[in-house]
């Protein structure tokens, strides 16, 4: 599948892309887009505008990912999306069969938080599946099916209160992606995934949203993540960052992340100049694929 | 020394007893304001004991307990409820929570005679005496219990469009905590109000441990005045035990262990 990178420009706040960008044209025959939308929170000052004119498109079966530094929207525009929050501009869902209804799974920030400590996880994923009393069996079967594919080997009958922040944060993605959703939205899905389930979870991830023509917006902050995860990313600048703009190819990408990492995003005013490089880097990294 | 740390109540209770037998036997303090452990304990024994029973006290204790229960049950359903609904619609908590706050101050006992009136001295007086002394409080720390539910775990059911019957039966259990600590502060609140109600006003019955402990005070009868004590606070013990048992089975306070 061909890999691509949502370019975005200079407005400060950040998260802004210009309709001049072409994005609103690209072909999508059934997925999520989102033209020009914008939000804004009431403040002493009148409103605080989260995020400005944002542009993009989700094809089913791909997932977009969203990088960029804290304070920038990022969750705000995943809360948006997921019907938390009211947002202006134009959002077109994608086309459902059969007449349902629009399916969301949202894996969410604060997933350690989201269980019900009273009960054990698997009857917290039953809970957020349809027709949790009368479908019990259906859903439990769903559920094993969900974590099977996505390699895990969780024991569901555990409490929260049992379980680390990685058990739960993969329960989260279970309850998720059990749901079949749609769209997924999540919120920074791998964070408390150690290397060795994070690599299987990522491949599973990717395996199931394909197969099932899911809809997924992840905000990330990993690299690694980005890169083996996302078909597409949406880079928000937030801050300028200053960095070498001769990086190509997978390994100075992750030269480039680290870099990020140490330095952070710079100070000063964002401009589609000083997010290039960085976007650059990302694109061919992505077209090459990952060999590491 | 280990098995004390465990259980400091082992020593804090004989201590207490010892304390009260040493102040009675010396005559620290005379017979007439207080009766040893032993004369106390007797007469408990002769109330609850199934063969030598005086059935007066043991009446007095059933009947006195029936009514507190009645009003706690009574007030703890009506108080769920409100509290429940209350904590949904910050409008009308904020309409009414003023009007909650200012009737908790008032004592429940300056509402029995109004109420002995309305219900013609019968039993019916007592138990709306306990249960409107004990609604306000109820009320409250349900309401607040529904206002500090965790608000990522019910948007996260909304985004997931969960059956609203569901959502709210998962934001009852998540209440749970709140109601047991409400059913547990107004019981004890509903015994004081029985007891002072039957201080104020015998009931018809003649059985009310309130009348019984201001009949023996009155009469110096200090052990069975002593008794009242003890049965009274066994009773506060025993069902606050009870509701916290529950509490924590509910809850799944008690982690199984991990491998």
């Amino acid at each position: 599948m061909a890999k691509q990178v949502l370019d975005e420009t200079s407005l400060p706040p950040p998260l802004a892309v210009p309709a001049e960008s072409g994005l609103s044209d690209l072909p999508l025959p059934n997925g999520l887009r989102a033209t020009r939308v914008s939000a804004s929170y009431p403040s002493r000052d009148g409103h605080l505008e989260v995020f400005r004119d944002v542009t993009l498109a989700i094809p089913r079966g791909t997932t977009l990912g969203i990088f960029g530094p804290n304070g920038t929207g990022k969750t705000t525009l995943l809360r948006g999306l997921a019907g938390l929050l009211p947002i202006q501009g134009t959002l077109v869902y994608p086309e459902i069969e059969n007449g349902r209804g629009l399916t969301i799974g949202c894996v969410p920030q604060g997933f350690a938080t989201s269980f019900y400590p009273w009960a054990s996880l698997e009857t917290n994923l039953l809970l957020h599946l349809p027709n949790p009393i009368k479908r019990v069996r259906q859903n439990r079967e769903t559920i094993r099916e969900t974590h099977d594919l996505l390699g895990l080997n969780l024991d569901l009958s555990r409490r929260p209160l049992e379980c680390s922040g990685g058990m739960l944060q993969q329960a989260a993605l279970v309850r998720a992606l059990a749901r079949h959703p749609d769209i997924l939205v999540a919120d920074e899905p791998f964070s408390a995934l150690d290397f060795d389930v994070a690599g299987r979870v990522r491949e599973g991830f990717s395996k199931f949203v394909r197969e099932r023509g899911i809809c997924a917006l992840l905000v990330l902050h990993d690299i690694e993540d980005l890169l083996e995860v996302c078909d597409s990313v949406l880079a928000i600048p937030g801050r300028p960052y200053t960095t070498n703009p001769q990086l190509t190819g997978y390994a100075r990408a992750k030269v480039f992340a680290n870099h990020i990492k140490r330095r952070g995003f710079g100070h000063g005013q964002a401009s589609a100049a000083t997010l290039s490089p960085f976007v650059t880097a990302i694109e061919k990294a992505l077209q090459g694929g990952p060999s590491v | 020394m280990q098995r004390l740390r465990r259980n400091p109540v082992a020593v804090t209770i004989p201590a207490l007893i010892l304390a009260w037998w040493a102040l009675s036997h010396f005559g620290l303090i005379g017979p007439s304001l207080l009766a040893s452990p032993h004369e106390v304990l007797a007469v408990i024994v002769r109330a609850f004991h199934p063969v030598a029973s005086n059935e007066a006290v043991f009446h007095h204790a059933k009947d006195s307990l029936l009514r507190a229960l009645t009003g706690w049950s009574v007030s703890l359903s009506l108080g769920v409820a409100i509290g429940l609904m209350l904590g949904l619609n910050s409008i009308a908590c904020r309409a009414v929570e003023p009007i909650l706050e200012f009737c908790r101050s008032i004592p429940p006992v300056m509402a029995f005679p109004p109420l002995l009136v309305a219900f013609s001295f019968g039993e019916a007086a007592y138990i709306w005496a306990i249960a409107v002394g004990c609604l306000p409080i109820t009320v409250l720390t349900v309401a607040r219990g529904v206002q500090s539910l965790n608000h990522g775990r019910q948007e996260l059911l909304a985004v997931h469009k969960v059956a609203r019957s569901v959502q709210l039966l998962a934001s009852v259990v998540e209440i749970l905590p709140s109601v047991f600590l409400a059913a547990r502060v107004i019981f004890s609140f509903s015994i004081i109000v029985a007891i002072v109600t039957e201080m104020v006003f015998s009931p018809r019955s003649g059985f009310a441990l309130g009348s019984l402990a201001k009949d023996s005070e009155i009469s110096f009868d200090t052990p069975t005045f002593y008794a009242c004590a003890v049965i009274l606070g066994a009773y506060g013990y025993v069902v606050n035990s009870l509701l916290r048992r529950i509490e924590s089975w509910l809850g799944g306070v008690r982690t199984r262990q991990t491998s």
